[in-house]
């Protein structure tokens, strides 16, 4: 289990190819980079083709057609536009001002960097049937720079929903913008407002939870949206694996003695979590069976996902009042007593269910006793009879 | 058998005893082996073990079928001393007694030499006697804890819910108890001290019998019953028995078959939508806010300052044709066999014709395409004032 908190750190796209993080990263499987990597030397092999030849990128400043001056003279002009289709106006401006600001403009990025189907005029025909389509065909010249970003969407969350019909899923440039494109901030509000502009339900059920409260306070110490569903190979609860690694994500932060220290949480809560029947079987299928579904819960199904309090707050599922209404959704006919055979994530102690800590004890106790006794018997009984033996072989010879 | 076989072989254990004792191994083994790798789920080799049974769900299945023959096996053993004691009138033998703690007593002395002889024991011996009674309390304790286990609801519903664990604890703690008195205890006895093999055979050889339990061979035997006294207790003894086991019978039906304890798939304790934009999200493809709003409304000759050059001539013209022509309407690249480059090609016009007609605005394409929009380097409302009232003033090259 990788048990680095800082999935953002694979946020780090300071200069291209730098790998996505080792979270999900380590999880992917070996034939998911195996296409990766094909498509990455299918791409070099590409851009290299593209440096030899006279008319490429290479000499991109050099010739007018491919001059940013020369597309801007004509794109920099407002109301450009393309109908679609659908019905929609594919707007074709570009701000040059915002693109001078953004981080390909800073670097005087050329435009057919990205708009690789360009070669001059007239330009090729727009066959996108729709803005969104034509969002999805461009989002994949991307790739030409930041392969490892890429590659490690290709199986993420989103392209699986995109592959499945879903075409409002998110591609790079609805999280990173396209003309405007920045360096990413690294600023965990930030994060959780890219996420919202698609999933501002989410967001809000997020928002009144006790992390997200903390963030809009300003403390970044709590968990972003990227911190547990990753970012470039984001997952989500559509993944089997998701639902039953989910535990180890919260034991990331939870099971970190210097960060609970602070707000005097617990860290026990992991570990007194798989010792128990739930926790055990869902380790158990995380490891052997990751591709199978188990009905044992996982932390986020007694606590709340993204919606969750501290168990202190009377809102939260696991509320005093409300946990045998939360053990019921699982156990129909649970009754009063029935929350108690858990043990609220405390190590039995004399204090805390003495009962369980007393059993525990007793075996502790009775095992060693029981089991010396037995052996201190057959070490007496074999130590005699082996002086039986060699008497009796004695008085034979005699 | 032959006849010197029979006087020297005295039958220890019906046949009958011999398949209780084998019902006994082949349900201990699987108990043990799929309970252990429960209690100890963490290890790498109860992980290669549940694998090999096919999940932890297939090693529980197997634990509670294995669970529910014992007490089959405990029902038919109840009969079978009642049938022994009630029907054959055989005295009871495995009776733990003062003359078992004297025993005891004296093999400690002859183990510590200070008595010369072991003490002469019966039909079992007090260690013999300290395994079975071991395995009944033990056999009793698993059918009850394992019954919490298997019914936590039900057990909640009578129990403190601290029950639950307690019972788990001492589940497991009296199954290491049991696994190791076992591999001590009784394989140092029947084993290792010498192989005993009479509960496979059935048989002892006198010698054995003389020297293990000489008080067995000198018992006062009673009269074996007549064939009519035994058909009339065996007439009372069965129906009775037969009663009694189909009420424990009915007992282990509940006992597997009591409650549901969960259903099969968990509820999410929330769900939001997945995809919900927030309204004002804007398409990536446009480049800021501003131009995306500004783009598709703006009308030019609304927010566009007109400034007429004051020296309208080819020198202010040419500049603007340079900037946003000359890529297509080139000297090299004369699309549509129109160049933009010089006066002389300006006014030459192309393949439809003159692009300028000097004094007519109104019919110079140059204009009516550009007032039209949407032309590729489109002219902004100020540069197509200036060229309208250039060509007004005749199209003057200086």
């Amino acid at each position: 289990m990788d048990t680095d908190r800082n999935i953002d750190s694979d946020l780090n796209v300071a200069t291209f190819d730098r790998p996505d993080g080792p979270r999900w990263a380590a999880r992917r499987s070996s034939v998911r980079r195996l296409t990766a990597g094909a498509f990455a030397l299918i791409a070099c092999t590409a851009l290299l083709m593209l440096a030899f030849d006279p008319g490429g990128v290479a000499s991109a400043q050099d010739d007018a057609r491919f001059n940013n001056d020369t597309c801007l003279s004509c794109h920099d002009v407002p109301s450009l536009e393309v109908p679609l289709p659908s019905g929609e106006t594919l707007n074709a401006t570009v701000d040059s001002d915002t693109y001078a600001a953004s981080v390909h403009g800073q670097l005087e990025l050329p435009c057919v960097l990205c708009h690789t189907d360009i070669d001059g005029y007239p330009h090729p025909e727009v066959v996108a049937e729709t803005l969104r389509d034509f969002a999805v065909e461009r989002y994949t010249s991307c790739f030409g720079c930041h392969q490892d970003q890429y590659s490690a969407t290709v199986d993420n969350v989103h392209a699986r929903a995109r592959a499945e019909g879903n075409s409002a899923a998110a591609v790079c440039t609805d999280c990173h913008g396209a003309h405007d494109v920045a360096r990413p901030s690294h600023n965990d509000v930030d994060i959780t407002q890219t996420c919202r502009s698609c999933h501002s339900e989410v967001y809000d059920l997020y928002a009144g939870s006790v992390h997200g409260a903390a963030l809009t306070d300003g403390n970044t110490d709590v968990p972003t949206c990227t911190d547990c569903h990753g970012v470039h190979d984001s997952q989500g609860p559509t993944d089997t694996n998701f639902h039953l690694f989910s535990p180890q994500l919260c034991a990331d932060c939870h099971a970190d003695q210097e960060l609970m220290g602070k707000y005097g949480i617990s860290t026990d809560v992991f570990d007194t979590y798989v010792s128990d029947f739930h926790g055990s079987t869902v380790v158990l299928f995380e490891e052997l069976a990751p591709d199978q579904e188990t009905n044992k819960p996982v932390c986020v199904d007694c606590h709340g996902v993204h919606h969750i309090t501290a168990p202190t707050d009377p809102e939260s599922s696991v509320f005093k009042e409300n946990i045998l209404s939360t053990c019921q959704r699982c156990h129909p006919d649970a009754t009063t007593n029935f929350p108690a055979a858990w043990l609220s994530h405390y190590q039995p102690s004399p204090g805390k269910t003495t009962l369980v800590f007393v059993v525990r004890l007793f075996y502790r106790i009775l095992i060693p006793v029981v089991i010396g006794a037995m052996l201190v018997y057959i070490i007496f009984d074999l130590a005699r009879r082996g002086r039986f033996h060699r008497k009796a072989e004695r008085v034979q010879h005699s | 058998m032959s006849s010197t076989a029979e006087s020297t072989s005295i039958l220890r254990f019906t046949v009958s005893d011999r398949l209780e004792h084998i019902a006994q191994i082949t349900t201990f083994v699987p108990l043990a082996v799929t309970g252990l790798v429960q209690r100890y789920a963490g290890s790498g080799l109860s992980q290669g073990i549940i694998t090999l049974f096919g999940g932890i769900e297939s090693v529980r299945i197997i634990h509670r079928v294995f669970a529910a023959i014992l007490m089959v096996a405990v029902v038919y053993h109840l009969g079978a001393i009642g049938y022994r004691r009630f029907v054959l009138n055989i005295p009871r033998s495995m009776g733990p007694s003062l003359a078992d703690l004297r025993a005891a007593g004296q093999t400690l002395a002859y183990n510590l030499r200070r008595r010369d002889s072991r003490p002469p024991q019966g039909r079992y011996t007090f260690e013999e006697k300290i395994e079975y009674w071991s395995l009944v309390w033990g056999t009793v304790l698993m059918v009850a804890t394992g019954f919490l286990l298997w019914n936590p609801i039900a057990g909640a519903k009578i129990l403190p819910g601290s029950f639950i664990p307690a019972a788990r604890a001492a589940h497991g703690g009296e199954a290491v108890l049991a696994i190791l008195a076992i591999l001590v205890w009784h394989f140092y006895h029947v084993h290792l001290k010498h192989f005993n093999k009479s509960i496979f055979t059935g048989y002892m050889t006198l010698e054995e019998m003389e020297s293990e339990h000489p008080l067995a061979l000198t018992m006062e035997v009673a009269d074996p019953p007549s064939q009519d006294e035994l058909r009339h207790r065996r007439n009372r003894y069965v129906p009775l028995y037969s009663l009694g086991a189909f009420v424990l019978l009915i007992g282990i039906w509940l006992f597997v078959s009591f409650e549901d304890t969960a259903i099969t798939t968990i509820e999410p304790l929330e769900s939001p939508a997945v995809y919900a934009p927030i309204p004002t999200t804007t398409m990536p493809l446009a480049t800021t806010t501003t131009m995306a709003t500004t783009g598709s409304t703006l009308p030019s000759t609304t927010t566009t300052v007109i400034v007429i050059a004051e020296d309208l001539t080819w020198a202010s013209i040419g500049p603007i044709f340079e900037a946003k022509c000359l890529m297509c309407h080139g000297a090299t690249n004369q699309t549509a066999g129109l160049s933009l480059a010089t006066f002389n090609d300006t006014i030459a016009g192309g393949n439809d014709g003159p692009g300028v007609v000097p004094g007519d605005p109104g019919t110079s394409m140059i204009v009516t395409i550009q007032e039209a929009g949407g032309h590729p380097g489109q002219l902004d409302a100020n540069e197509i004032a200036n060229l309208r009232a250039w060509i007004d003033a005749g199209a003057p090259e200086k």
